[in-house]
């Protein structure tokens, strides 16, 4: 590698780094030409016995050509005498190398400096203990042609004999010509920037003819499982590799979306709750779910038992940490999602993992770049449907809220009076909406959203020490008012590579802050009716939007939500974290490698929320008690460390063995304290010095938690000639999760491959470029239920008596529990076939849990809520695509059109259940929830009583009894499967068109034959009470009720106000298309202006995320914070 | 490859030395909580133990249980002892409206507090069995405990039973309740009440026989301060469930079962030896002494609960200062009705006041209220077994020339005047209940074991409330049923 001095007036390599392959070397040859500019102008040179490295400088400096050789090779170089002046490069040349032990070749710009006899030797850059090349034997000489698939000739390609460090290079013809000892091999490595390497057998001393082909996936040949690097070649797992580039040309703002869209199995379930609010972290799934997530609080910091695991080079991170990462860092992304490739994660592997490894720097002369993101987001409220004022007074009317004179509840004389005041209600509203009143709320808390993201990266080095920095800023207001996040990351890295020794050091800080909207629940917004006006013509926010006597007595006060949106409210979080990651390696010989590694991660949240005394929930509160803050701090510290021995070797010449010993350690804490201080002033700023005093009768929250883990590894692999390949992995897990009896349990996969294509049958076929199947088995863990305690643990009671405190049972121990196993299958394929134009994979997967560990409700009187046990079992297959083809591949002229179609089909079910979930069941039904855990049923099943729809006569539900007899009564235990909310197919369709610098890209998502239950029809169009009516609702709730004997409605009548049951009614089939991503891009790279700006690329792109949806059922989505079309465009610019 | 090989035995000896290293700190993987204890922790001291003892007293004393609900609040609410009508917050309650959902959320943490408690005490009990080797308790110490926990297990079955349980002689063989001994996933069948009654009186018997040598037994009521805080739990014995509390529970059970033999037993057992150790309160502190007034008159309490809460509770409750929307305030003509207008009784003008400070035009209830006093030795004190309902119930199961006896000792004691042979005595004591029992959730109850089918509208100057099974059995709550 070479190291750029800067400080001149123009770029000069003048020292060649000790370490050098070849390949690099040759690379660099292609590369650098560019940046050498044209100059013809004499020469003038004379030197008397002067250094020949002085020599190449000053021929440097006049000529603009640039030299290249090795530093260890110029030390028999001869003290150069010359005089000489003349624009003929060549001459100056050969004069300078009249005594000289070198040839020299000009490569356009670069002068190449070989060894006279034509053979480079390069350094090794690990093995020191080669021998040195011993007298040689008379030499045979090799010619041949190196070509790219469509015959044209390679310029620059790398000829290598295997084993060896001699080789050369093809000529401007392809040509070349290699001496190679008689008794080395007879095996050329023949490789090329951009081109699959081919190895190539010349025993016969005959000329050969090499025709490359491109390498499409590059990155996706080796395996990066944050452990070790797999060859493809050798992998028996299932596991999808993307590169950083891949992955931001599907979208520019989030990682998560990106590989949501790329791969199948990966899915982001969507929570309509919160929409596209900025600040809540997805939930995800790889291959469907393994657990019962019987969670109430969704947070961060109750684990989701269903997600998978992240990996950021090589250390286990938060979901948290992955969102917040400098999406431009990633430079490549990889999905483990069978039990082989994730068996290496024992314990904790259950869910897949996500390897992510960021840039890593890279010698040579001083690189920067620098990347702009910037996304608008555009609220959609395409799914609501609320009616105008009118139509909701006409509602009103209708469903009697205004009383009818036949009222019975308020009978007499009063019944009069009581209807004048509803009477006269009704037509003011109507008076009003007749002025001219309908206001739409909605668009109240909303705005276009913005974000920006500046992050610059630069990095350097030569081949010993290497440097890179980067930085980030950002900044995102989101689609509701007040809600978003700003923040910045900084991360040094830092590689020092001195012979055998490698350490590489990563230091991450980064800090910001994130804030949620005042206005709180989008949903009041949606609720708030189109008759009240939000603004006195000053502008001024009344708080009282209405107080009326209700019907039955009392009265019903509105408030205008827009008064507490206005109050200086704090609802805020800061962060501040650090990370390190250290890690050292050390070749012994070759071969064998051990490697040991560190790291620290250290974060600190702060939060804040201020409610202001003059909120209306304060009312009625004596000031001592007005408005509340509530300050919260989170510490987390995790420490991991690891040591590794890697072993690998070539036996016989067709025995590949490798193997891996390792052990990790783990610790982790969590520390959290909160209190809430209450009684402000009117008008403070939420300054807790201005409270009265802390909220009475509480106490602080607090908890701290600690986790540790440590395991152990070994996995070997195995290959015969890269036809067959076998793998297997042992890992001891041990883990404070589980009581101190089971705190060890083993997890193991195996599996075998064939790559079909290395078979001499296949070899050289014309449709089948690359065929591996597989097949593996394994068992896997999941430990994201948080801590369970074989011994019981106790905490302080709040109160005190005469003989001190008390404490109380908390989590009663449970000495039986077993870890929760998943016993994984893969079988699959990865094909590549007509000149690589159709490739891809699929693969047919198992996965069942055995036993779950589920928390089943008990009686009351045990004393006992949500008690763990291992309960049944979770059966899951499934079958998953991705399939590509090349519709035009002309890569010559930069013309490459893909289309692409990934697909999952997953079934899931319970098995072993029996009974014993039924208190769990009976609570479901109570709580409304579709779900229910019975034998032979799926998770995602809805459960509900069947309804054969509205009676024209009484405008009543009919049900549909188990017994197959219709009735009106609504009873649970008619309650049976009436649908299932996964998908039958769910994947994406995709197109992507390269012509040039020119990139058009479109994913599709269609999500086919998912039910779905409508809470949309069930809220608010049909469950409305007495106290929802008050609420804005649904056109479909005026239109479409049953007001009269004869009608056919699909929902009951319309004055009918006894609560709907959940029946089939409102479960609907879905099916959808979206429009996940749609890119844009233009690449100006090679345009004479960017030189002049000193760049050495520019990149431009346009992204829309969720540009549009087209779904058959009508539903509100983003209940608490409503879904947004994102528009965003991307500059990359590098120096 | 001679080096090789050497080169890979190091490196392996070394990643196996390095695992060998980790696994010997298998206690590494012992991670004690922080914030927590585990049992190892508790149990293995003695100190430590008596805090997990001390946990059953304060679980007690939270406002589901005696704090308030089952006390001052919700069961006196029940007994109709204050005047809350239809604008209130409590009238759901007065009006035995156990299917709304403001009542069933009321009875369903009673319940679900009542048997974590339950649930408390049994791994209490077992605990104490398990680490009996290395806890290097006392065995008198240990006795001690046990005993307690066995006594405070019965209390709360007991009351579980006189709260969800039938009409007790009535329907006896009724499913009622389920009655726990040790902590277990496994569901308890709902036991007959009889059945349940003979559990309790098992435990009492249990817990009898390992509190003979309670310190309560020298030590009475007298409320000394602990220079020693080890020693905190080994006096002031009267706030624990001692000695005199299974006895005196006894009496409270045996009559509940309608055995008057053996409850008569009980209560004069207990009135022989505690009468000098729980001595009346003194009538010039309570009538005279305007500062700090013994009104709990806790040194009569065989068994009083300290409850931290009792005069948050006092302000959240009966403060004169409160809205009369949430206000429990009796109606002042059935307050004086109750006591017979007698302003010589130590429980009427020291506890019923009309605070002059105040808006409000009737006497409120200053039981609970705080004194000035804060070293005061009955400060927090809550009535959980009085002396004094061993003398009603010894006038209550005596022969009928003992009755008038212990009824006027115990007249005598409340500034009283004795009453004339011939006296009605079953029509004294309903009169006493209510006046004796104010704020201590004992009324509803006495009426229920009564049988009383109609009993004076707290919420109204005049007229009664027709009381029924309907009325006086609560329904299990839908926290227990559902998952049956």
């Amino acid at each position: 590698m070479l190291k750029n001095f800067s400080g001149r007036e123009r770029p000069a390599f003048t020292k060649t780094i000790r370490v050098m392959r070849i390949t690099a070397f040759l690379l660099l040859v292609a590369c650098m030409s560019a940046s050498a500019s044209v100059r013809s102008q004499v020469i003038t040179l004379k030197t008397r016995n002067v250094a020949l490295e002085k020599v190449f400088v000053e021929i440097q400096k006049q000529s603009g050509y640039e030299f290249l050789y090795s530093t260890k090779m110029l030390k028999e170089a001869q003290p150069v005498t010359v005089d000489v002046s003349t624009s003929d490069i060549d001459e100056v040349l050969r004069q300078c190398f009249k005594k000289q032990p070198f040839s020299y070749t000009i490569i356009d710009k670069t002068i190449v400096v070989k060894p006279l006899h034509d053979k480079i030797k390069v350094d090794a850059p690990i093995i020191e203990n080669v021998p040195a090349v011993e007298k040689i034997p008379p030499p045979i000489v090799i010619t041949g042609k190196v070509m790219d698939e469509d015959g044209k000739p390679l310029q620059g390609a790398s000829i290598l004999l295997k084993g060896t460090q001699t080789g050369t290079s093809s000529n401007s013809k392809g040509e070349f010509s290699l001496e190679i000892p008689d008794n080395s091999s007879k095996v050329l490595i023949v490789s090329f920037v951009g081109m699959e390497p081919r190895e190539i057998n010349v025993a016969s001393g005959k000329p050969i003819t090499v025709a490359l082909k491109a390498a499409n996936k590059k990155a996706d040949d080796v395996i990066i499982t944050g452990i070790v690097n797999r060859k493809r070649e050798q992998f028996t797992g299932a596991a999808s590799v993307f590169n950083g580039e891949q992955l931001r040309s599907v979208n520019n703002l989030s990682v998560i979306q990106a590989i949501n869209t790329l791969d199948p199995s990966f899915r982001i379930t969507d929570n309509n709750l919160t929409g596209a609010n900025p600040n809540v972290i997805p939930n995800i799934e790889i291959r469907g779910t393994t657990s019962v997530d019987l969670r109430t609080v969704k947070d961060e910091y109750t684990t989701n038992p269903n997600q998978p695991l992240f990996i950021i080079d090589g250390f286990e991170v938060s979901l948290r940490t992955v969102v917040d990462l400098d999406y431009n860092r990633i430079e490549t992304l990889v999905l483990l999602k069978d039990a082989a490739s994730t068996a290496i994660y024992g314990a904790k592997a259950s869910n897949g993992v996500v390897v992510i490894e960021t840039k890593k720097p890279k010698a040579g002369k001083l690189q920067l770049s620098y990347n702009a993101d910037l996304g608008w987001e555009l609220p959609d409220l395409t799914s609501y449907n609320m009616m105008d004022a009118k139509e909701k007074l006409t509602y009103e009317k209708l469903s009697g809220f205004y009383g009818t004179l036949t009222d019975q509840s308020n009978p007499g004389a009063g019944m009069y009076t009581a209807q004048y005041s509803r009477d006269s209600l009704y037509y003011a509203r109507w008076a009003r909406a007749e002025r001219g009143v309908n206001t739409y709320w909605l668009s109240e808390p909303l705005q276009t959203g913005f974000r920006q993201s500046h992050s610059i990266y630069v990095s350097g080095g030569d081949n010993v020490t290497r440097y890179a920095a980067a930085g980030r800023y950002y900044k995102q207001s989101g689609a509701m008012k007040g809600s978003g996040n700003e923040g910045w990351e900084t991360s040094f890295n830092l590689n020092y590579r001195p012979g055998r020794f490698n350490v590489a050091s990563i230091l991450r800080v980064n800090g910001g802050k994130k804030y949620e909207s005042p206005y709180g629940s989008f949903s009041t917004y949606v609720n708030q009716n189109p008759y009240f006006t939000k603004r006195n013509p000053d502008g001024s926010i009344n708080m009282l939007l209405d107080s009326v006597g209700a019907l039955g007595g009392g009265s019903e006060i509105t408030y205008n939500p827009l008064y507490n949106a206005s109050l200086n409210n704090i609802n805020q979080k800061t962060v501040f974290g650090f990370s390190e990651n250290l890690q050292l390696s050390y070749n012994i010989v070759r071969g064998l490698q051990v490697s040991a590694g560190g790291y620290v991660d250290k974060s600190v949240e702060q939060s804040e929320i201020f409610l202001p005394a003059e909120r209306t929930e304060f009312l009625n509160l004596s000031i001592y008690q007005k408005g509340s803050q509530t300050t919260g701090t989170r510490n987390l510290l995790n420490y991991q460390a690891f040591a590794q021995a890697n072993y690998g070797t070539l036996l016989g010449g067709m025995h590949q063995l490798n193997a891996i010993l390792r052990t990790e350690m783990q610790q982790s804490s969590n520390d959290y304290y909160e209190a809430t201080a209450v009684g402000f002033p009117y008008g403070s700023n939420g300054n807790p010095a201005f409270s009265y005093n802390y909220s009475p009768n509480s106490k602080p929250t607090t908890s701290s938690t600690v986790f540790r883990r440590n395991s152990f590894l070994a996995q070997g692999s195995y290959s015969f000639k890269n036809r067959l390949i076998a793998d297997g992995t042992i890992r001891y897990d041990g883990s404070t999760i589980f009581g101190s009896n089971k705190k060890y349990t083993p997890f193991w996969s195996t599996g075998i491959g064939w790559n079909m294509h290395n078979e001499s049958w296949l070899a050289g076929s014309k449709i089948v470029n690359t065929l591996r199947l597989k097949a593996n088995i394994g068992i896997t863990g999941n430990q994201s239920f948080g801590t369970i305690y074989d011994a019981s643990v106790y905490g302080f009671l709040s109160g005190l008596n005469l003989r001190g405190q008390g404490v109380e049972i908390t989590t009663l121990g449970n000495h039986n529990l077993d870890w929760q196993k998943t016993k994984q299958v893969n079988i699959g394929a990865d094909f590549s076939l007509f000149k690589s134009r159709l490739f891809g994979y699929a693969n047919y997967f198992i996965k069942n849990t055995s036993p779950l560990i589920i928390p089943i409700e008990l009686p009351a009187s045990t004393g006992l809520a949500s008690y763990p046990v291992n309960v049944g079992e979770q059966l899951s297959h499934g079958v998953e695509a991705n399939i590509r083809y090349q519709i035009i591949s002309k890569q010559r002229q930069g013309i490459i059109w893909t289309v692409g179609f990934t697909a999952i089909l997953q079934k899931m079910k319970f098995e072993g259940f029996k009974n014993t979930l039924d208190g769990l069941n009976k609570q479901m039904t109570l709580t409304n929830s579709l779900t229910r855990f019975m034998d032979g049923y799926s998770p995602d099943d809805l459960w509900a009583v069947k309804s054969e729809g509205i009676d024209p006569a009484t405008g009543k539900e009919i049900f549909l009894k188990k017994n197959g007899k219709y009735t009106f009564d609504y009873d649970p235990a008619d309650m049976t499967k009436v649908g299932n909310s996964r998908p039958a197919a769910e994947g994406v369709f995709s197109t992507d068109l390269v012509y040039k610098h020119f990139t058009v890209g479109l994913y599709l998502r269609y999500v086919y034959h998912s039910d779905q239950f409508n809470s949309a029809i069930f809220n608010k169009v049909e469950n409305i009470s007495q106290t929802s009516l008050l609420n804005n609702l649904d056109k479909r709730a005026l239109y479409d009720r049953w007001k009269q004997p004869g009608d056919i409605a699909q929902f009951k009548g319309i004055s009918n106000f006894i609560s709907t049951p959940m029946s089939s009614r409102f479960v609907q089939t879905e099916n959808t298309i979206s429009a996940e991503s749609f890119t844009v891009g233009y690449s100006f790279q090679g345009a004479p202006w960017l030189k002049k700006m000193k760049m050495t690329d520019l990149h431009i792109a346009a992204y829309t995320g969720q540009l549009f949806r087209i779904s058959t059922i009508k539903a509100e989505r983003g209940i608490d914070y409503p879904f947004a079309h994102i528009y965003s465009l991307k500059i990359a610019a590098s120096f | 490859m001679k080096s090789q090989i050497k080169y890979l035995a190091y490196s392996c000896t070394i990643i196996t030395l390095f695992c060998v290293l980790c696994t010997s700190c298998k206690k590494w993987l012992d991670v004690k909580p922080q914030d927590k204890f585990l049992e190892s922790q508790i149990y293995s001291s003695e100190q430590a133990a008596v805090m997990a003892l001390n946990g059953l007293y304060l679980q007690m004393a939270s406002n589901d249980l005696y704090g308030q609900n089952l006390t001052m609040g919700t069961l006196d609410i029940m007994g109709q002892m204050y005047n809350v009508p239809g604008t209130t917050t409590y009238n759901k309650v007065a009006n035995y409206a156990y299917t709304t959902d403001e009542v069933k959320a009321i009875f369903s943490a009673v319940w679900q507090s009542a048997y974590v408690t339950v649930t408390n005490t049994n791994d209490f009990l077992d605990k104490l069995g398990t680490y009996s080797n290395q806890s290097k308790i006392k065995p008198s110490r240990d006795s001690l405990m046990r005993g307690e926990a066995l006594g405070i297990r019965a209390l709360i079955h007991f009351d579980m039973l006189r709260l969800f349980g039938p009409m007790y002689n009535a329907d006896s063989v009724k499913p009622s309740i389920p009655y726990y001994r040790k902590v277990t996933p496994t569901i308890s069948p709902l036991y007959p009440a009889k059945a349940i009654i003979d559990s309790v009186l098992d435990d009492l018997r249990a817990a009898e026989k390992l509190l003979v040598n309670d310190p309560v037994r020298q030590l009475g009521s007298a409320t000394t301060t602990a220079s020693d805080p080890t020693q905190a739990a080994w006096i002031n014995r009267n706030q624990t469930f001692n000695y005199f509390a299974v006895k005196g529970l006894q009496a409270r059970v045996y009559l509940y079962r309608g055995d008057t033999t053996s409850a008569l037993q009980a209560a004069k057992a207990v009135i022989a030896e505690a009468d000098p150790l729980f001595p009346w309160v003194n009538p010039p502190s309570i009538l005279n002494d305007k500062d700090n007034p013994p009104r709990v008159m806790a040194s009569e309490c065989l068994f009083a609960l300290y409850t931290p809460g009792l005069y948050t509770n006092y302000q959240n409750l009966f403060a004169p200062s409160l809205l009369d929307v949430n206000i429990l305030a009796p109606n002042t003509t059935r307050l004086n009705a109750t006591y017979e207008n007698n302003t010589n009784d130590y429980r009427f003008n020291p506890v019923w006041i009309q605070a002059a400070t105040s808006n409000k035009s009737y006497k409120t209830f200053y039981k609970y209220a705080d004194v000035a006093n804060s070293a005061s030795g009955f400060r927090f004190l809550q009535a959980m077994v009085r002396k004094s309902e061993m003398y009603l119930i010894a006038a209550e199961c005596d022969t009928a020339s003992n009755k008038l006896n212990y009824l006027n000792t115990y007249r005598y004691n409340r500034g009283l005047a004795a009453l004339p042979a011939g006296t009605n005595v079953a029509t004294e004591l309903l009169k006493e209940y209510p006046k004796e029992f104010y704020g201590e959730g004992q009324v509803f109850y006495y009426y229920k074991r009564l049988k009383l089918t109609a009993i004076k509208n707290g919420s109204a100057t005049s007229g009664n409330v027709s009381m029924n099974a309907a009325k006086y059995v609560v329904s299990l709550p839908l926290a227990e049923t559902q998952y049956r």
